[in-house]
């Protein structure tokens, strides 16, 4: 009897053993950090450069989690020139919860010390005070974020504070089928057309039916692309800060018409049809379902990957996006930054750093090989340019166009205040406009409302 | 040996109480750990804003704010109509169950087959039910074309993206799965009703639906009861559909409340405000099952 119950309280803690095992302490959370200041972040420790564990001889392994792939030779390198730092790789499937996958990791403390963003994904995590701020770091270093990143400084920070540094662009630029434009006689398009030439040209590109039907043209099924002419000439936010949507903002309601004509008139897969299938512009282009699309520079990572995105044409045209008007500034271009940046919760981040430095640095030239734009501005860019359409179609007049200086950068990807939510009204909001569950004004309307609902509760929060 | 029996009887008891206790312990820690602490901790995050950035420093009490908030919020307000229209899949579901489970009762050929094939929604996982019912149902996709080819309808419904059938079709999606599971219940309900009663029922002159209405379906209550308990259970937690197939569009026409509490904790960070929808989930279940329990005595029977 006696045995027996020692055995039974035997089996009881090694059952208990590893019901709790999943348990483990991940450390402190992240209060050992200073005081969150007004806009949101954290501030980094004092950075005199010492580790917070232990003296700088100690081997410090940061976390980097990120969702591409072929990084480990810039990994090898950092560890080379960094013999105290390890940086251990985790590569997450990039899906449609990539971020939120990350948002977790960040948020346990610990799980991650380097912490990249898709593009525009860092606003609503700098407004939340999940990043640190760096501006400890910068003016340690003697970085000036201008001077690194040029216009594209403002992808890293948020209430005046830089909160990370911006890594890969997303650079606007039509993408054209020649053949097609040829076959059906139409003129290529020039850098002064306007969305009118651009519906007309769609219209006359579009032929048969069914399942053989090819598009004149084709938009992305992503959030901001209702706004890829009217945030031209107008910014998501007024001077006072709140929402810039009104019933009589003409360029918005341009903007939002002339996608629902497109669909309308039959001239692009209709909006309903992207979101079910959630294809991409890259897809349909090089798959030649349309003779053209308001693309991006990642699309020439799809030309790279013939594997996956097979092709067999050659005679590809780039030109910039149509104007919203006559009087629109030339050369209109939407972009989109990457970010990376430290969370809050790291234990580490000095040397989460000092990676994500040498990252920018030393990474942005692979990246160009890979077919991403890099946001790094103090490379050589001839070479950026010959890099990067190095194995497509494309000649290196074309590459140059993405890093030409006098782009009309823009975006329709709101960052400033309550950005997470601005940016879920709109896509709630465009979405039934253009699913015919609404009209124009109502859609406006309540864009502006809410999203300035939003704006005021957090005004008053903060 | 008068008065010898007691002691060694009370250890015997107690040793084995021990062994009882060790036994349940396990469980009863994972319960603890996993369930019960992270309730508490939740009902308390509900009273509170939080700053993850800070850790558990960053919680700030606010009292009820986050209550009163809620139902002022226009998605809370639309979730709460959503999950109430979504309880309609419980009566058609178990409807639908009772008229099948009544057919696989009965000799029927490839009985013991069909009831595998009607099972194998339920097993099924819903995230891929979901993909594949969202393809089904595109605007060009193979539902659509049969209606517009065969039955000639110019425009058909956009389905999930119609504010007006996107509950519908949820609804359809969640009968499908469940449907198998509810029949074979169902079928074991009927199993255990004497054969004399409907043979008696013949007898009497009673119809197939006198003998469905009178013997079956009464008789089957207790299942019935069970079926409709976990079933609006499951409506008021329904999320992986929703995630799925429209994100809550529609607009925020298909939000439901476990969907509201994933926008706001993880998409706003809101954690205080989506503890505060999570407790009020708990409570309309809680208020709901209890309800349940003080009616089933009118109309179960045991």
């Amino acid at each position: 009897m006696r045995r027996k119950k020692w055995l039974s309280l035997c089996m009881a803690a090694a059952l208990l053993a590893g019901c709790t095992a999943g348990c483990g302490d991940s450390g402190d959370k992240a209060g050992s950090n200073a005081d969150a200041d007004g806009g949101g972040g954290t501030e980094a420790p004092d950075a005199a450069g010492a580790s917070q564990e232990g003296d700088s001889d100690e081997i410090v392994t940061i976390k980097y989690v990120t969702w591409y792939n072929g990084e480990e030779e810039l990994i090898e390198q950092f560890e080379k020139e960094h013999p105290n730092i390890k940086v251990d790789l985790t590569v997450v499937p990039d899906s449609g919860n990539t971020a939120e996958t990350l948002d977790v990791m960040a948020m346990g403390g610990g799980e991650i010390d380097v912490w990249p963003f898709q593009s525009g994904g860092q606003f609503a995590r700098m407004q939340k005070g999940l990043l640190l701020d760096i501006g400890t770091y910068l003016d340690r270093d003697g970085i000036d974020m201008k001077d690194w990143f040029g216009d594209y400084e403002v992808w890293g920070q948020y209430n005046g504070n830089y909160y990370g540094l911006p890594s890969l662009a997303s650079v606007g630029m039509v993408f054209y089928n020649k053949d097609m434009f040829d076959e059906m006689n139409v003129p290529y398009p020039t850098e002064d057309w306007t969305i009118e030439d651009y519906y007309e040209i769609a219209g006359k590109l579009t032929k048969g039916s069914g399942g053989d039907k090819r598009y004149g043209t084709f938009t992305n099924p992503f959030v901001e692309e209702w706004g890829i002419y009217g945030c031209q000439v107008c910014p998501l936010y007024d001077e006072e800060g709140m929402c810039s949507f009104s019933a009589d903002n003409e360029a918005f309601a341009k903007s939002l018409e002339l996608r629902k004509r497109l669909d309308d008139s039959g001239y692009q897969l209709s909006y309903a049809q992207t979101n079910a299938n959630w294809t991409l512009c890259g897809t349909e282009f090089l798959a030649e379902r349309c003779a053209m699309t308001c693309g991006y520079s990642w699309m020439i990572q799809n030309m790279k990957d013939t594997e996956s995105y097979p092709f067999d044409f050659e005679n590809i045209g780039l030109c910039y996006f149509p104007r919203l008007s006559e009087d629109a500034p030339m050369k209109p271009s939407q972009v989109a930054l990457e970010m990376i940046g430290i969370p809050a919760s790291s234990k580490h981040p000095d040397e989460a750093w000092e990676f994500i430095k040498f990252y920018i640095q030393n990474g942005s030239m692979k990246s160009v090989a890979d077919g991403k734009v890099p946001a790094y501005q103090k490379l050589d860019k001839t070479e950026l340019a010959k890099l990067l359409v190095e194995g497509t179609p494309l000649t290196v007049e074309q590459g140059a166009m993405f890093f030409e200086d006098d782009l009309h950068t823009y975006t329709a990807v709101p960052g400033g205040l309550a950005a997470g939510d601005y940016k879920t009204i709109i896509q709630e909001q465009t979405g039934m406009y253009f699913l015919g569950e609404q009209e124009l004004e109502e859609t406006m309307t309540n864009i502006k409302e809410q999203v300035d609902a939003a704006i005021r509760a957090e005004m008053e929060a903060e | 040996m008068a008065g010898s029996g007691i002691k060694p009887k009370k250890r015997y008891h107690k040793s084995e109480s021990l062994a009882a206790y060790s036994m349940v312990l396990p469980g009863f820690a994972g319960v603890l750990l996993f369930l019960v602490l992270p309730l508490i901790f939740v009902i308390g995050l509900s009273f509170t804003t939080w700053d993850y950035a800070k850790g558990f420093e960053g919680i700030t009490f606010i009292g009820l704010e986050n209550y009163s908030r809620m139902f002022g919020e226009g998605r809370v307000q639309i979730s709460i109509v959503n999950n109430l229209i979504y309880l309609l899949s419980v009566p058609i579901s178990i409807g639908l169950a009772i008229f099948l489970a009544s057919a696989l009762n009965r000799y029927v050929f490839f009985k013991k087959g069909l009831r595998v094939l009607y099972f194998l929604p339920f097993i099924t996982s819903m995230v891929a039910t979901s993909v594949v019912f969202r393809s089904l149902f595109a605007e060009f996709g193979p539902i659509n074309e049969i209606l517009t080819h065969m039955f000639g309808i110019e425009s058909p419904p956009k389905w999930f993206l119609s504010s007006a059938w996107v509950m519908p079709c949820i609804i359809l999606v969640q009968v499908w799965h469940d449907l198998g599971n509810s029949t074979i219940i169902l079928v074991a309900g009927m199993q255990g009703i004497s054969q004399e009663l409907y043979e008696a029922a013949v007898m009497d002159g009673a119809s197939g639906w006198k003998r469905l209405t009178k013997i079956t379906i009464p008789l089957l209550t207790p299942y019935i009861f069970f079926l409709s308990i976990i079933g609006i259970m499951n409506a008021f937690k329904v999320y992986d559909i929703v995630k799925v197939m429209t994100a809550g569009g529609p607009g925020m026409s298909s939000n439901v409340l476990v969907y509201a509490v994933y926008h706001y904790g993880f998409k706003l960070y809101d954690m205080g405000f989506a503890s505060a929808i999570s407790v009020l989930v708990f409570l309309i279940i809680m208020v709901v099952t209890i309800i349940q329990f003080i009616g089933q005595k009118k109309w179960v029977n045991y």
